[in-house]
């Protein structure tokens, strides 16, 4: 990490300019491809009779499977030599990932061949728990392992009830969920509310379903603002679409305190106040009102409550903003219409609002009236709803007793979410973010907790908090790499990776509906089970088996039925996708059938119906005079990429502070430096740049593996989350009721830090 | 804030091959003096210590070689490339310098049966005369085929390496000389001949020093940042405490300081020929680490991201095992003739030896 | 090879692909994408430049190598021979571009070793420790069919191979219809990678 001086620069714009007037000549060195290689097509005769490249067949087997790196899921293709996978790409027969994979896809070989991975099912014998506690593994076997843990669980139930059981699932999570309705309890959760969980509901509130499914079209799309990072985060093919887009002719303009690489990338970086992309958005509404800019027929169509919008939205002027922004009104005014006169464009954000500062609910909303403004709702080109393929469903064979039902809905969860207060179809996955305050004090025991592939002690804020609440209860871990959190496990019970169990996968996006074969490309390599399996195991034990859905490679079959295909067919091109003509979707489920600019929804709830602009409270003060962002990089998803070697070594979350700010504080490039918050303090080295304002630091999410059950490599990086603030679930009830969150989002980044030398 | 890989390799070569450079220089240096004995009589006592220091020099220098390659079994494979690769041919020299050096010494060795043939012993040292030139420009010209690094593709490197391992070579010879038993004390006056001269080598080792480094600064922008590097940058130090202060400036110093004095001392001598010799192998490390970091102009900031190979405790190891092992050879040699005198009892017993005084009192 | 550096996000796909194709150890890569820096906030520029071998066309890696075990292929591909290499790193010495690495040892990624991991096993069998290693266009996958894997991968449509002796292949075309530029043309190697050199962004300052 190097800061550029000024003369420096100067002599990179020279050396530039020289570079650029060289002129190339036409003399072309001898190079003579003799084969136009294809991923696919192996070429009838070669050329090129190399002895050395050309005697031994590289790959002799070639399966067609799907990723599971990041929720893409992404369809690709692996070559095996002599049965040890070599090489992953994507599959080119997915128009979606065009035979391309991103870093973090690529490295899955090293997932899989990780020989840190947890390979057979173990207990501690030490019970006193702690992150450099060893917990002196003991092997156990299958059997031994499911006859302590149903004991262990009927115990549990006998004394607590089954809600003193609780889950979290990464891997699948209706398995989970499958298994708690055997057991009766109500408590699964996933990670909704320190992501997506605000995102999704704001978008049913308003506009009726899920409309955030990026369709940049190259050539047709004219003009994209992204309020995120697709292009660093690559969540592959979107980055893609954004760059041939940009290829294309559309204008790409990025609001991001901070410049990342797809700031870097676009026409125009709009450097904003970290938390104020509210205001902007506003701005942008109140100049294409204003002006008379919008899509007149499609506003009167499709939408209801523009003039409640209209009036609302006078007083959020380009000039109002400025300030607030620290974006200048003629920016503003200028992206305005240049957005809303070349058509089609589409405003894009993607990034966990939960991480965001301020009222990340109302931003969504405000994104959604900018979007229908232009019309650019469901449209090729902009951004659409997904289109899913239909599988049936699956169903225990016999359903579970009414009284467990009757627990469950009884609503006695540990982890309400205030938020579903409308009927909107979405599943409630809990406020998790505070799940280990509720472990501690919440209204009733809990006394064994299930992680499935879930990684608290990593993911969430307060590791602390997360080796209390582990340290006196059961813990049952099922994953395939030792986190901080399977290191305060009772029991761990190891699971395959993606690259070995056979399921249906879906895109996340596709724009045709879709189902990708993700199949074992290798043998299972140590001895685990499936998650569906170790549920199972438990339930036959605790003789509950039956209220479980089935698995299996009929249950497949069965799945597919409705698409007329077997698993066994779809594993040979390893993609299905029916054809459909694209037609828009225009009945937008909320109360009115319209895309309710003013939201009856919200009104209803009690919350504001307008994105009105409240000024977080939490502002840089002078013991922590500095903005915090963090951001995720190319080679990192979640918490679980810190295992592989291939993206560990690639991966910085050194902490990005402005030159000018680091001179102020003495801090030089590479300094060790303290981070602190009100929540937390950490050490980090300095990263000097230019490429943040100066009011911000900014470090990467996904490091800072800290037990001793790994190599070393693992361990390397600090987690942002040691400095993040833990919301209880009386925090989430009162954000609910004074109506400044609707949705129990965890409100990660709502403070200000100080940054010295260490 | 910048990320990169590109240029920032570690140097591929360190103190191995600086230590060979160094003694292949020396080698040759020390080779000229042995010739010039053959050429000029009053240089002939030194001939035979000067081939002593040679060969040795030689070997351990190819020792380091071998010790710096990955695959030294493969070294045969050497000899593959003769239509373009400089190292091939500059192996091919160094073997045949080798060859010849070690047919040389056998003449001062006396129990060959050749030994007392003059006329071969003479054709031998012309023919080691052409071999050690040809050794001393290799060791530059090794460097001069890299196009992207100017520091070493300049025309001036061969002259400096050249000149730079005469100037190492009379060091090393006068060194080996004052520590070496003598019959009588004719070899006080070639010492201080050799050592007045090795005063003019390196003012002219400077001064192609100087030309170097101004024809790089200004010939493009990469060179510019090399030659940033060592005046101002991360070798500065090394290059004027380790070459300019211990290589020109107290050698010549000295050397004022006795001829102010008119009197030159055998000490002092030894005092500049080691600092002279010290300098000459930092010269080789230098010119290898500060050649190798360039910048680039798409990567302007590079003078900040230069890396050089640091040694590892084995590197330290080996160079200073290797050294110890050249130094053993001659200190041996000159235990085994300890029964005489040397200039350095000599020492011992007088202190001081004023050279010019005492060549007088032997004349008279 | 052609390298559009405007469309190149620096995501590393290239470099991680590169890793499982040529199975290179701990700490060798073949290509990278370095992050340079420039300007000063907001007028901030970032270059993101992937860089591998440029496969020269004289390419002074092959003149210099002593053992014949830096050669070119007839189609232009700078190869080694590891079976010939003896680790003198006169090649390193030569290339201006970087990119050639010196495997004093074969480096597991794990403490274990690469004996515990059968992908390390199998693929870092091909090295010798004490040579050099380098980006070979992957020739092995470009006989047997397939794009070099950083051209297959790349997400954000980077790159581009072809045929650069055919001024009729799409990556002719592509050099002659852009401003594709060799990087250091002036030391007269040649390279057969050619660049297209970024518009940088603009940026809205705080007024």
């Amino acid at each position: 990490m190097v800061t550029m001086s000024r003369r420096r620069f100067i002599e990179i714009a020279a050396a530039s300019a020289a570079l650029a007037g060289v002129t190339i000549g036409l003399a072309k060195p001898s190079f003579l491809i003799t084969s136009h290689p294809s991923a696919e097509s192996k070429p009838t005769s070669l050329k090129n009779n190399d002895p050395a490249t050309t005697a031994i067949p590289l790959y002799d087997s070639i399966l067609y499977t799907s990723c599971h790196e990041c929720d893409q899921e992404c369809a690709e293709v692996a070559y095996l030599r002599n049965n040890v996978l070599m090489k992953l790409d994507g599959n080119p027969n997915d128009p979606e990932s065009d035979g391309r994979l991103c870093p973090k896809g690529q490295s899955a070989i090293m997932d899989l061949y990780n020989p840190t991975r947890l390979k057979v099912p173990v207990v501690r014998s030490n019970p006193s728990k702690g992150i450099n506690v060893d917990p002196k593994w003991t092997q156990v076997s299958w059997d031994d392992a499911f006859t302590l843990i149903a004991s262990k669980f009927q115990n549990i139930i006998s004394q607590y009830g089954p809600q003193a059981i609780a889950g979290h699932s990464q891997l699948q999570l209706g398995n989970l969920q499958s298994f708690f309705s055997a057991i009766g309890s109500p408590n699964t959760f996933q990670c909704g509310s320190t992501c997506y969980y605000s995102w999704m509901a704001t978008q049913l509130a308003v506009l009726g379903n899920d409309f955030s499914q990026q369709d940049l079209i190259s050539g047709t799309t004219k003009y994209v603002i992204l309020f995120s990072n697709v292009v660093e985060t690559i969540e592959n093919p979107n980055a893609r679409q954004v760059m041939e887009a940009q290829a294309g002719g559309a204008k790409i303009v990025v609001f991001d305190p901070r410049m990342s690489a797809s700031a870097a990338k676009a026409d125009l970086w709009v450097p904003i106040i970290p938390g104020t992309d509210l205001a902007a958005v506003l701005a942008l509404i109140n100049v294409i009102i204003t002006e008379n800019l919008y899509d007149s027929d499609f506003v009167n169509n499709y939408t209801s409550g523009f003039e409640q919008l209209s009036s609302f939205i006078q007083q959020y002027t380009p000039e109002w903003a400025a300030p607030i922004t620290g974006v200048s009104a003629a920016t503003l005014r200028g992206i305005a219409v240049e957005f809303a006169s070349q058509q089609p464009s589409v405003a894009l954000f993607r990034r966990g609002p939960a991480k965001s500062r301020g009222q990340y609910w109302k931003f969504v909303h405000a994104w959604a009236i900018l979007n229908s403004l232009v019309g650019s709702i469901d449209v090729r080109g902009t951004v659409t709803a997904t289109r899913s393929a239909s599988l049936a469903s699956v169903a225990p064979p016999q359903s579970p007793p009414q009284s467990y039902s009757a627990a469950i809905d009884s609503r006695e969860k540990l982890l309400p979410t205030p938020g579903n207060v409308w009927d909107g179809g979405l599943e409630s996955t809990g406020t998790s973010d505070s799940f280990a305050e509720s472990i501690l004090n919440g209204p009733y025991p809990i006394k064994a907790v299930i992680a499935a592939g879930a990684n608290w002690i990593s993911s969430f804020p307060n590791a602390a908090s997360w080796e209390d609440a582990l340290s006196d209860i059961f813990v049952l871990v099922l994953d395939y790499q030792m986190t901080d959190t399977a290191w305060f496990a009772d029991v761990i019970l190891p699971v395959p990776t993606f690259l070995e169990r056979d399921e249906i996968a879906s895109p996340m996006y596709a724009i045709q509906p879709t189902v990708y074969a993700r199949q074992a490309v290798v043998p299972p390599l140590y001895d685990t089970m499936t998650e569906i399996e170790i549920y199972h195991q438990i339930a036959s034990k605790l003789g509950i088996e039956q209220y479980l859905n089935p698995y299996g490679s009929e249950v497949l079959d069965a799945q597919l039925a409705p698409l007329g295909i077997t698993f066994d067919q779809l594993k040979v091109q390893g993609i299905f996708q029916v054809q459909q003509n694209f037609a828009p979707v225009r009945n937008f489920q909320t109360p009115s059938g319209k895309i309710e600019l003013y939201s009856t929804n919200f009104k209803k709830a009690g919350f504001d119906p307008l994105p009105s602009w409240t000024a977080s409270p939490i502002q840089p003060t002078n013991d922590y005079p500095m903005y915090f962002v963090t951001f995720n990089e190319a080679t990192n998803c979640l918490s679980h990429s810190a295992w592989n070697p291939w993206l560990s070594e690639l991966f910085d979350n050194s902490l990005w502070i402005n030159t000018t700010t680091a001179a102020s504080l003495g801090i030089k490039d590479g300094d060790l430096v303290n981070v602190e918050s009100p929540y937390g303090k950490i050490s980090v080295t300095a990263s000097v740049t230019e490429k943040i304002r100066p009011d911000t630091v900014a470090m990467a999410h996904g490091r800072g593996v800290q037990n001793s059950g790994t190599d070393s490599w693992a361990r390397r990086g600090v987690s942002d989350n040691l400095l993040i603030r833990t919301a209880t679930i009386q925090d989430h009830i009162s954000w609910y009721q004074s109506k400044d969150e609707p949705f129990g989002t965890a409100k990660f980044l709502d403070f200000t830090v100080s940054v010295s030398r260490a | 804030m910048t990320d990169t890989l590109f240029f920032t390799e570690l140097s591929p070569w360190g103190l191995f091959i600086a230590s060979y450079l160094f003694l292949g220089g020396a080698s040759g240096g020390a080779f000229c003096i042995a010739a010039l004995g053959e050429f000029k009589k009053e240089y002939q006592p030194l001939s035979k210590w000067a081939a002593l220091v040679s060969v040795p020099a030689i070997i351990v220098g190819l020792l380091f070689l071998l010790a710096d390659l990955g695959e030294p079994i493969r070294s045969i494979n050497v000899f593959a490339n003769v239509e373009s690769s400089v190292m091939t041919w500059g192996s091919i020299i160094i073997v045949l310098f080798t060859l010849v050096g070690l047919f040389y010494v056998s003449f001062w060795l006396r129990f060959f049966p050749w030994s007392n043939n003059t006329r071969l012993r003479k054709l031998s040292a012309e023919a080691g005369l052409a071999l050690a030139l040809a050794t001393m420009i290799y060791t530059g010209l090794l460097l001069g085929v890299a196009p992207g690094r100017p520091l070493w593709n300049s025309p001036l490197i061969p002259v400096l390496f050249a000149v730079s391992g005469l100037s190492s070579g009379i060091a090393l010879t006068a060194i080996i000389s004052i520590l070496a038993p003598i019959k009588k004390l004719e070899t006080l006056h070639p010492i201080d001949q050799i050592h007045k001269l090795d005063s003019y080598v390196i003012i002219a080792e400077f001064i192609v020093v100087a030309s170097l480094l101004a024809s790089v600064f200004v010939g493009s922008f990469t060179g510019s940042g090399s030659v940033t590097t060592i005046l101002t940058g991360q070798f500065s130090l090394v290059f004027w405490f380790g070459l300019v202060t211990l290589g020109l400036i107290f050698p010549l110093g000295l050397q004022a300081y006795s001829r102010a004095k008119k009197n030159n001392f055998l000490s002092e001598i030894l005092m500049s020929s080691f600092a002279i010799a010290i300098s000459g192998f930092v010269l080789r490390f230098l010119i290898i680490s500060a050649g190798y970091s360039i910048p680039i102009p798409y990567v302007a900031n590079f003078f900040d991201l230069v890396q050089t190979s640091s040694p590892t405790l084995y590197d330290y190891v080996v160079t200073i095992g290797l050294f110890a092992l050249l130094g053993a050879v001659y200190f041996g040699g000159i235990v085994i003739l300890r029964s005489e005198n040397t200039l350095l009892q000599m020492l011992r017993k007088n202190g001081h030896i004023a050279i010019e005084k005492t060549i007088k009192k032997i004349k008279k | 090879m052609l390298i559009d550096l405007s469309r190149c996000v620096g995501c590393n796909a290239c470099t991680v692909s590169c890793k499982a194709s040529n199975a290179t150890p701990d700490g060798v890569f073949f290509t990278h994408v370095d992050k340079v820096e420039s300007g000063t906030f907001p007028n901030t520029q970032v270059l993101l430049l992937p860089h591998g071998c440029m496969q020269c066309e004289n390419a002074p890696c092959v003149a210099v190598c002593p053992t014949h075990a830096s050669y070119k292929r007839g189609d232009g591909i700078v190869m080694i021979d590891q079976t010939k290499c003896i680790g003198c790193r006169y090649c390193i010495a030569a290339c201006p571009y970087g990119a050639r690495t010196y495997m004093k040892t074969i480096n597991s990624y794990f403490s274990t070793g690469s004996s515990s991991d059968i992908f390390e096993q199998v693929g870092y069998s091909q090295y010798t420790a004490g040579t050099v290693a380098k980006c070979e266009f992957c020739a092995t996958r470009l006989d047997q069919g397939y794009q070099p894997a950083c051209v297959q991968t790349c997400p954000a449509v980077a790159r581009t191979f072809g045929d650069l002796d055919d001024p009729n292949s799409d990556l002719s075309q592509a050099i002659n219809s852009s401003n594709a530029v060799q990087l250091l043309p002036e030391l007269g190697t040649n390279p057969s990678v050619y660049y297209i050199l970024p518009e940088q962004p603009v940026t809205l300052a705080k007024k």
